[in-house]
């Protein structure tokens, strides 16, 4: 009788554990406690401070396909993600921000809802279905913002993107852009052809996104209501419009500042006259604000770089050459962390400076694009009248670190104009390039005439980069502050550090070898002029004992620049090796100590007690 | 529950008296550090992370744990000990809760003598010690569900090598129950709802869900609850096999 009951209770207690199980993956959602350091589980303070200042409701509808879905789990593993997310935005948001979950299943009315908001269905193969995984969000005034298919490759940027979904559904207004160019890059009007000229690649696209509004250098104030201000290559804007746009940042307007220690694209005061083009100023700079502000940026000088220089062909017909002042940055020289530069391949620039923050400044400069270790700092002067860019190759003396090339810029700054009594110190929010050529089309861009269209095909990124530069300073500041959750890298910096050494010390050695091979072969050159005579096919005997001891001693330098290569390698291979060891043996090594010696105390203890006995 | 501390303290000192306890601990670091460096390619992946280190704890513990849990109850109730036990003035549930602490408790100092890899890891690169301290959490909390699982059939048999065998398999279930060929047999006949709450149902679910440095309350409650379930059934089983 009593097993009977005891059968029974366990049965029962099989039942209650699975409803339990699966009633506390329902309830207790949302406790939990995030150990990250990153608190890459945790909902910003900027995404909390937007989503807190929503005004009218907004509604967020989420589709995604159950059915499509199931035999992929990962996929699953991201909706829940994205789900959690958004039920998380809308907790914080007082019953303002409402979620809706829909799930677009095949042939029903909610597929078709998908389709007219223009969500992407991704096939799943075997069945056919359209696996949908997207957003539509709108406000009470027919606002309409939709995610088509959210990417769980974007999956760092997710806060991000819902987060400026939010915002742009909270603000009924289109923001709007001031800009003022150093740079024909609207287009104009060509004095030697007598014809309009088509505007930059770069400023179709920006005028397609953004309500523009041009600003003259030579203007004395800006516009009202402007959100963000372009500023490129400001070579002579006005004292005044300069205070302008110091109280316009310091009012906590934002800047997006291009500005070039030499700009090639800069035509020139007189574009007639290709003389004085030549010999024309090409320098701008913000110096009067960026004293203020305590960056150091110099207007003579700009970063050679031989780890990113590009090859450039100078005629037709000679083979390029590497030019150390036209740069393609790849990701690597990229934040990778933050949303305008994050998922950007590669950028090109061209004689670019570079800023430093000045120790007294109150800023913080967070770098977007820096150079290679490789680089450093050359005079302008030196690109003008250039025939040659590969005799700036040998002279490039790389410095210790990576130059910044672009940054954030933010933090109280001191005001450049402000009377005293009013000293500013507001944050601010500014992003700075130290490159104006980047906007031009022939660094990022081909045009291609198509049925009298022109196709625009990039084959970098600089347009994404300015788009998504100046997106995210329309943004506000709680906007710009949800940076990428990414896990950010975390290498060996141990390993790393091993090969750069062993790398500097290569190309060390490498360099005194290659020296002593070109002195080799300078002998012998001496030795042949010294002969004074033309007929190179019969050589003297100095001369083939010179040839002989050149090639051995090439086979012998090629013998030790093996050597160097593979000590590099090794060093770091007996680091993993000794590493290994430690931790494999180590630990058990030291137990099977510990376990002998407690045994033969306890021996030791048993023959005591049997003496006493 | 007065004398839980003294069954704790017994069975907890029985374990150092043998050779098996230091045999276990070695062998479980040998393996541990072999699959991290060899299998895992920790060295040459070059991320300062314990991914590669923690991802070998499910599979380590499926063979591991019920080796140390297959003693529990099997062995006692083979040398006639279990009645003895019994007879003791301390209840079954002590019983049961104690040695099953213990053994909680030294699968952790096995755990806790890894701590070379962490070492190693701070020294060469610069990691996220809160998903690894998260991490370690999370691997001694899924060892204590093998464990339960382990304890409860031990009482079930007075063979060990059965229960060890019997073990493994439930635990097996436990573990895979997550995996996509899995759910793919129950996905065409049941609800979804169902079919997640079988997924939900995985230490490998609940174990990585801890191990990317989030400690959720509800995978928290999932390992109590298993724990908690596997105890109460132990306490049954025995119950019920008194009268063998």
């Amino acid at each position: 009788m009593k097993n009977w009951y005891s059968t029974g209770a366990l049965v029962l207690l099989a039942v209650l554990f699975l409803a339990l199980t699966m009633l506390t993956g329902v309830l207790f959602k949302g406790a939990r406690l995030d150990l990250t350091e990153n608190r890459l589980y945790t909902l910003s303070p900027g995404t909390i401070n937007l989503i807190e200042s929503i005004e009218e409701p907004i509604t967020l509808d989420f589709y995604f396909s159950e059915d499509a879905s199931a035999d992929f789990p990962m996929v699953r593993n991201f909706a829940r993600r994205v789900q959690e997310l958004l039920e998380e935005m809308a907790a914080a948001s007082d019953g303002q921000l409402l979620i809706n979950r829909i799930d677009p299943a095949p042939f029903s009315e909610e597929e078709d809802d998908a389709a007219r908001y223009g969500l992407e269905g991704v096939p799943t193969g075997v069945g056919g279905d359209s696996l949908y995984l997207g957003i539509v969000g709108t406000n009470l005034l027919d606002g309409l913002e939709v995610m088509p298919f959210v990417a769980p490759s974007r999956e760092a940027f997710l806060e991000y993107d819902l987060a400026r979904m939010i915002y742009s559904l909270s603000q009924p207004d289109l923001p709007k852009v001031g800009l003022i160019s150093g740079l024909p890059i609207s287009g104009g009007f060509d004095m030697q052809t007598r014809q309009p000229r088509e505007p930059w690649a770069i400023y179709t696209q920006i005028t397609e996104q953004f309500d523009i509004e041009n600003i003259e250098p030579t203007a004395s104030e800006l516009l009202e209501d402007i959100d963000v201000l372009v500023l490129i290559h400001p070579k002579d804007v006005s004292e005044a419009l300069m205070a302008e746009i110091d109280a316009f940042v310091q009012d906590g307007g934002r800047l997006l500042a291009f500005v070039d220690p030499y700009a090639e694209t800069d035509p020139g005061s007189n574009p007639a006259d290709p003389m004085a083009g030549l010999s024309a100023e090409r320098d701008s700079g913000l110096d009067a604000l960026f004293e203020a502000w305590g960056v150091e940026y110099d207007r003579s000088q700009f970063v050679a770089d031989r780890g990113l220089a590009l090859q450039v062909a100078l005629q037709q017909g000679r083979p390029p050459v590497y030019h150390p002042g036209i740069l393609g940055v790849t990701r690597d020289f990229m934040d990778s962390d933050d949303v305008v530069t994050g998922e950007l391949e590669t950028i090109n620039l061209a004689s670019v400076g570079y800023f430093r923050l000045s120790e007294d400044s109150p800023l913080s400069l967070q770098p977007l694009i820096l150079s290679s270790p490789q680089s450093g700092p050359l005079d302008s002067e030196r690109l003008r009248f250039l025939a040659d860019p590969s005799e700036l190759m040998a002279e490039v003396a790389p410095g210790d670190e990576s130059l910044i090339i672009a940054a954030r810029l933010s933090g109280p700054a001191p005001s450049a104009f402000a009377e005293d009594g009013e000293d500013g110190g507001n944050e601010i929010n500014v992003l700075l390039v130290a490159d104006a050529d980047l906007l031009a089309d022939r660094y990022w861009v081909q045009r291609q005439r198509f049925f009298g269209q022109t196709l625009l095909n990039p084959f970098a990124n600089n347009g994404d980069f300015v788009i998504n530069a100046i997106d995210n300073l329309i943004g506000n500041a709680d906007l710009i502050s949800v940076r990428s959750r990414a896990t950010s890298n975390r290498p060996f910096q141990l390993v790393e550090g091993l090969r750069r050494e062993a790398e500097d010390s290569l190309r060390a050695t490498e360099q005194r070898l290659e020296a002593e091979l070109a002195e080799t072969e300078e002998r012998l050159t001496e030795l042949q002029q010294a002969r004074g005579d033309t007929d190179l096919s019969v050589l003297t005997p100095e001369q083939e004992a010179e040839i002989d001891r050149f090639v051995e001693q090439r086979l012998d330098i090629r013998r030790q620049l093996r050597q160097v290569r593979r000590d590099l390698d090794r060093d770091i291979e007996a680091l993993g090796t000794r590493i290994k060891v430690i931790n494999i043996a180590l630990m058990p090594v030291l137990i099977t100590f510990f376990a002998l010696w407690m045994a033969w105390r306890r021996r030791r203890e048993q023959t005591a007690k049997r003496g006493e006995a | 529950m007065s004398n839980l501390p003294v069954v704790l303290k017994r069975e907890l000192s029985s374990y150092f008296s043998t050779p098996v306890a230091y045999v276990f601990i070695v062998i479980y670091l040998l393996m541990s550090a072999t699959f991290t460096f060899y299998l895992g390619g920790f060295y040459e992946r070059e991320i300062a992370d314990l991914e590669p280190f923690f991802r070998f704890h499910p599979w380590l513990y499926l063979f591991l744990v019920p080796a140390i849990g297959m003693r529990l109850w099997a062995e006692e109730r083979k040398s006639g000990t279990v009645e003895l036990l019994l007879t003791l003035p301390i209840t079954a549930s002590e019983a049961v809760l104690g040695k099953f602490l213990a053994a909680w408790l030294f699968v952790g100092l096995a755990l806790l003598l890894t701590f070379p890899i962490w070492i190693t890891v701070n020294v060469l690169g610069d990691p996220d010690n809160g998903v690894i301290l998260a991490a370690y959490l999370g691997s001694w909390l899924m060892a204590g569900g093998f464990l339960a699982i382990s304890a409860c059939l031990s009482a079930a048999t007075r063979n060990q090598v059965v229960a060890f065998i019997l073990a493994v398999v439930v635990c097996f279930v436990f573990l895979l129950s997550g995996l996509p060929m899995v759910l793919d047999l129950f996905s065409s006949w049941l609800p979804q709802v169902l079919v997640d709450g079988i997924a939900n149902l995985s230490f490998l679910i609940h174990f990585n869900s801890i191990s990317r440095g989030v400690v959720d309350l509800r995978d928290l409650l999932y390992f109590a609850l298993v724990i908690g379930f596997w105890l109460t059934a132990n306490r049954i089983v025995l119950e019920l096999k008194k009268a063998d």
